[in-house]
């Protein structure tokens, strides 16, 4: 006997007990949790994150280029690499490195 | 009992003594226990915090012991859903009945492949089966990636924890072993190193680097099989596991047949549950699924090789197979006071602790020394059933495999004296002259404490025995209004 053959014989002869069918619990039970809504769950997501020692700053959207520039540069930091399908306005005045050559 | 085979205790555990003797060594290393409390106290109050941050934590336990029973109790249909959907994907499905039909799998794969090493994934399946040494029998070598399975692998030691293998290590000890062995089998320590954590982090990421991006071929476990979606899945903290699936061409993952889970969705307990409960984080750091072979994406080559080593007969028992929901989370090894004493090392396997001590006498029966002496190493105070995120009854497991090991002729002079003990008390008149001797011996006694019992060594070298009463209850009622 093939190790497949015999080890599904032995699970088999194993649960030879067991009545219930396959699947007869139905859908998968899902646990609820109740949402405490967005604005708490974003204050959720800032505390978590800050505790795993991330510095966590919070910025209205059409401000996310100037912070991330002066981030960078209070690193002294020029270049970065980004991923593809990053927000346009998130580069704000950024040259494209890849342009340059 | 099962006629189901039983898995072969691996060379490493051949011949182990009993959990007493080999845990009185144990107990004897001060500088070990230290390391141990500082360590098991620390992940348990972490996770008792995170725990309590989850009003529906009994609720998720109840979802995962639901998953893992549903899986476990149709485990022959679940394990061809799980191979139909991962040939599907791509992957090749291979069967191994025990430890050296997988190890010679494995060998095989790397062979074909031509390497002389593979990078490999922490994993307790792969070392049930001495994964490593059957590789390093074949030519090749096993490189493990986890920071402190690496610190294990240097030191030529064993893992003595299922989630911080090197918890009987301290810092010093590890500076050292990276400054004396590192360079014997790839990028040198460097010299100035320091035992400060981030300094031996950098260390080791620098000595892995180079062999991530050399290996052709990883070997991998899984903490879960989805049989829906022929899916495999692997929590990590550190990051190497991700190397190790995503860069190296062919990916081999050695998986227990109990890891297999009904759906995808069955996920959603249990990744909350593993994370909270094994280091007391809300979320794992690293979460990798990969379900087969992708174009240019990640391993090109991808060989699942399903175990089963014990686990049949494990299943075979209707009480114990319960054991085999474990997700390998640990929880129970850190909240137990016998495990916090010992550490790993005595329970003579690779699963140690609470779980070890009920997985290891259903996986390898109660025929050996070792195996025999681990249902009684435990106070039965229940604290790991609390713990356990998949409601693994283990007090009852551990009093059900006594109660084996018992029938079975072991531990003859406590079952004698039990025997002996049913045969007074059953009678009024026999307990009656069984009372005047112990009240005559209390007379004799007095205050003394009686600190041993020739005969008795292994109960009263760690005991007193109580001071036998001069007078009993029943003397004293008979005396006071003269009736009996």
């Amino acid at each position: 006997m093939s190790a497949r053959d015999e080890i599904l014989a032995r699970v088999r002869a194993a649960t030879a007990d067991v009545t219930t069918p396959v699947g007869a619990r139905g859908a998968t039970p899902v646990v609820e949790e109740t949402s405490p809504g967005p604005g708490r769950t974003l204050d959720l997501f800032a505390e978590n994150v800050a505790d795993y020692r991330a510095e966590v700053l919070r910025v209205p959207a059409d401000e996310v280029a100037s912070v991330l520039a002066s981030t960078l540069r209070g690193r002294g930091l020029g270049s970065v690499v980004v991923p593809s399908g990053l927000d346009e306005g998130w580069r704000g005045g950024g040259r494209d490195g890849r342009r340059r050559g | 009992m099962s006629t189901l085979p039983v898995q072969q205790t691996s060379p490493t555990f051949v011949g182990m003594p009993s959990f007493p003797e080999a845990a009185r060594e144990a107990l004897a290393n001060t500088q070990q226990r230290d390391n141990l409390r500082n360590a098991t106290h620390t992940i348990r109050a972490k996770r008792a915090a995170v725990v309590a941050e989850v009003p529906e934590w009994e609720s998720l336990r109840v979802a995962g012991a639901d998953a893992k029973d549903e899986a476990l109790t149709h485990l022959g249909d679940y394990l061809e859903q799980l191979e139909a959907s991962l040939t599907a994907n791509g992957a090749t499905v291979h069967w191994a009945r025990d430890a050296d039909e997988a190890n010679a799998i494995v060998v095989e794969i790397a062979r074909a492949k031509g390497v002389d090493e593979v990078v490999k994934v922490k994993s307790m399946a792969t070392q049930e089966i001495e994964l490593n040494e059957a590789l390093e029998a074949a030519g090749i070598a096993a490189w493990e990636t986890d920071l402190a399975e690496l610190i294990v692998q240097l030191f030529g030691d064993r893992p003595s924890h299922i989630l911080v293998p090197a918890i009987h290590r301290n810092r010093t000890e590890i500076r050292d072993v990276f400054l004396r062995e590192m360079a014997k089998v790839g990028r040198p320590a460097p010299e100035d190193l320091t035992d400060e954590p981030a300094r031996l982090a950098e260390a080791a990421r620098l000595h892995l680097r180079e062999k991530f991006l050399r290996a052709r071929v990883a070997v991998s476990g899984a903490n879960f099989a989805v049989a829906d979606t022929g899916t495999l899945v692997v929590v990590e903290s550190e990051g190497n596991g991700r190397m190790c699936l995503t860069l190296p061409e062919t990916l081999i993952s050695v998986v227990g047949i109990e890891k297999v889970l009904p759906t995808w969705d069955d996920l959603a307990p249990m990744l909350q549950l593993l994370p909270r409960s094994s280091t007391g984080e809300r979320m794992n750091p690293y979460t990798t699924m990969w379900s087969g072979v992708h174009d240019g994406d990640g391993p090109q080559e991808v060989h699942v090789v399903l175990l089963d080593n014990g686990r049949s007969h494990v299943l075979a028992d209707t009480v114990g197979r319960q054991a085999l929901r474990c997700i390998r989370c640990s929880a129970c090894l850190n909240v137990c006071p016998v495990y916090e004493r010992t550490g790993g090392h005595a329970y003579g396997s690779v699963y140690p602790g609470p779980i070890g001590a009920v997985l290891n006498p259903q996986l390898r029966g109660t025929a050996s020394e070792v195996d025999q002496s681990l249902p009684y190493a435990s106070s039965l105070c229940g604290a790991c059933f609390d713990a356990c995120p998949v409601r693994i009854n283990i007090p009852e497991l551990l009093v059900e495999l006594r109660g084996t090991v018992a029938e079975q002729g072991g531990h003859r002079a406590e079952s004698a004296a039990m025997k002996a003990a049913a045969w007074v008390l059953s009678d009024p008149r026999r307990l009656a002259v069984a009372q005047r001797g112990a009240t005559t011996a209390g007379r004799l006694v007095g205050d003394r404490t009686v600190r041993r019992v020739p005969g008795l060594g292994a109960w009263t070298d760690a005991r007193d025995v109580p001071t036998p009463p001069k007078e009993t209850f029943r003397q004293w009622w008979a005396r006071e209004r003269g009736e009996s």
